[in-house]
């Protein structure tokens, strides 16, 4: 599988441009991190690459078919999306929940079978949250939601996995957890498309990042390439330190970015070794 | 996953029982009750008469038999559908709209319905002709609430359920004008009672027509069922679903604005059923709409029955069904605000 985005453009009814030529390419098992200051148009790129919005100009090649040419439930099939906050009304349970990622399998008169309770059921196993299955969905904690979230999207048996902020409102473990289970999916062929603010997620977790300002991309490639101090300057209006921390577990290096005023603030108590230019 | 389908046999059969019995058994219980008394015996009786030939042997008075298939069948009948219909098109808008405060009457097809029969008892009188644009006018109020809300080639549910709240108020005050320039000793009088709600004089005559729509409509909605649930996460995460979101909600609509008219047009105004109906339904059977919208139906189906049953027998005129499921349901209501959160997170 491999999707390609070309030369994208979306603009709202008023007339204002949110992403202005977006173009990209990811294949099975990359995980492509998104990263930009708010309001840059990530979310709304993501929206056009699910099809809830209608790009303006561009096209979106899905194994060199354009998408906007397949119908909607068959892309639905191919790409999952998952927004940022759900927020819903209902107490569905976990299962009843999950079990709606069918509904671009499932006929417009027809209610999910069996089969279709077991694929939620196996999606929830492949997130860990199969415990939850009972649970309504509203009373589970953020972390919990995010995986049956994921499960859901699971469900809908895509190829394409779009997430916007998946660990923007989660503490640490569970930023654990669900990056983890994104990586896991990679590995096992899908195309993993998320959002994120936070810089070192995209080095620890990333094949490729895309660096998003005022709805273009200002560096598309390989995490050390793009986020460079230089380029994260440019995006975020703030000097930033690439930090390079020796791995205790295998002895490689590991990637980070701290803003320098921070640094400067904690008057470098870190006694980590750093280099300018992140090399 | 046998284990799950046990569990929710196991879970669901005694509620599942209810829910099947309790329209039975109020629909019974109407045919039973009324001013004329008739012995219960002689009922079921009656009732069988009509399908085995044996009414030989027992001899039936003419009037009983009258009371029973010509009134009160016909009676009961119109009292279940209209019931079912709107806690049906409740539901579905509730989920539709994603609000909880939402009933049947949101688009403004009550409003519409009541002037189009106020207009057509002051100019003529005749109850097919009252029925007749009472049902054509609340289709148009849905259909002008629709229109509204389409300013924006897409439509916001915020924006459609304004454009319904304008077009209520609009046809009330219609039916206010209505009622200023009508006679009142001899049309006031009627307009005003046909807007209280009531099943009296309901026959297989009025019931004939009326019945298409409904059923067709309940049995198009039934089959979405579980669509609502993928509507009711909200327009973008359907849309992302691959669910045609415009489609759905014009399907929806239609099939409840049918609905609710030939309901409105045979009962009158009935408050209160579209909305109190679905919580209750939500309480017992939880928010999945697989099961919830037979639910919903059912216990419909099973109040208006009750409630009519009520209206007839409690005193000897008859209370206006409209004035009796808001006397009713109000309270209700409000005891379930206070014991439970209505199976809806605000969050």
């Amino acid at each position: 599988m491999e999707m390609e985005v070309k030369d994208l453009y979306f603009s709202y009814h008023t007339g204002r441009e949110v992403v202005k030529g977006v173009s990209f390419k990811v294949r099975s098992g990359e995980i492509f991190c998104v990263l930009g200051p708010n309001g840059c148009g990530k979310t709304t790129l993501l929206k056009c690459l699910c099809g809830i919005l209608k790009p303006s100009k561009g096209s979106i090649f899905l194994d060199g078919v354009e998408a906007n040419s397949i119908p909607k439930t068959e892309r639905a099939k191919t790409i999952a999306y998952l927004p940022q906050e759900h927020m819903t009304f209902l107490p569905y349970e976990v299962l009843d929940f999950v079990v709606m990622g069918r509904a671009p399998h499932l006929s417009i008169f027809s209610t999910p079978s069996d089969k279709d309770y077991e694929i939620a059921e196996e999606a929830l196993k492949e997130v860990d949250a199969y415990h939850l299955k009972d649970r309504p969905y509203v009373e589970l904690s953020g972390g919990e939601k995010q995986l049956v979230l994921i499960a859901r999207a699971l469900t809908q048996q895509p190829k394409i996995l779009l997430l916007d902020e998946p660990t923007s409102q989660l503490d640490l473990k569970n930023q654990a957890i669900v990056l983890g289970v994104l990586g896991k999916l990679a590995r096992r062929g899908l195309i993993v498309v998320m959002t994120t603010h936070f810089p070192t997620h995209a080095f620890l977790h990333s094949s490729r990042v895309g660096l998003m300002v005022n709805g273009r991309f200002l560096a598309v490639g390989e995490p050390e390439q793009v986020m460079t101090e230089e380029n994260l300057k440019k995006a975020y209006d703030v000097d930033v330190k690439v930090l390079t921390v020796k791995n205790p577990l295998n002895g490689g290096f590991i990637k980070m970015c701290i803003p320098t005023e921070v640094i400067l603030a904690r008057r470098c108590f870190c006694k980590f070794e750093y280099t300018e230019g992140g090399s | 996953m046998l284990k799950r389908i046990l569990k929710e046999i196991r879970g669901r059969k005694a509620s599942t029982t209810i829910l099947i019995l309790l329209p039975i058994l109020f629909f019974l219980l109407s045919l039973f009750v009324g001013r004329y008394q008739i012995p219960p015996d002689i009922v079921v009786l009656t009732l069988i008469s009509k399908i085995l030939p044996i009414s030989q042997s027992h001899n039936i008075p003419k009037q009983i038999e009258i009371t029973i298939i010509q009134v009160r069948l016909p009676r009961a009948i119109a009292a279940t559908l209209v019931g079912a219909t709107l806690a049906l098109s409740g539901t579905s808008f509730q989920a539709l709209f994603r609000n909880p405060l939402v009933s049947s009457q949101i688009l403004g097809v009550a409003s519409g319905a009541g002037f189009g029969a106020a207009l057509a008892l002051l100019l003529s009188g005749d109850l097919v002709i009252v029925q007749i644009s009472a049902f054509g006018f609340g289709m148009v109020a849905v259909a002008i609430s629709y229109a509204i809300s389409r300013i924006h080639k897409e439509t916001p549910v915020l924006t459609l359920v304004l454009a319904g709240m304008v077009v209520g108020a609009l046809f009330s005050s219609l039916t206010s004008l209505v009622k200023y320039v009508a006679d009142p000793y001899e049309r006031l009088p009627s307009i005003v009672f046909w807007l209280m709600g009531s099943l009296s004089g309901v026959s297989f005559k009025e019931l004939s027509w009326s019945f298409i729509p409904m059923i067709a409509s309940c049995i198009i909605l039934v089959m979405v069922r579980w669509r609502m649930n993928v509507l009711s996460l909200g327009e973008e995460e359907a849309k992302a679903l691959g669910v045609d979101v415009e489609k759905m909600r014009i399907l929806v609509i239609s099939c409840c604005t049918l609905m609710t008219s030939a309901a409105v047009a045979i009962a009158g105004v009935v408050g209160w059923v579209g909305l109190v109906i679905p919580h209750v339904c939500r309480m017992l059977v939880g928010p999945d709409h697989k099961i919830l919208v037979p639910a919903s139906m059912s216990v419909g189906a099973a109040y208006i029955l009750a409630v009519d049953s009520l209206a007839r027998a409690v005193s000897t005129v008859e209370i206006p069904l409209g004035v009796l499921t808001a006397i009713i349901g109000a309270p209700f209501f409000f005891y379930l605000l206070r014991r439970e959160r209505l199976g809806w997170r605000w969050k």
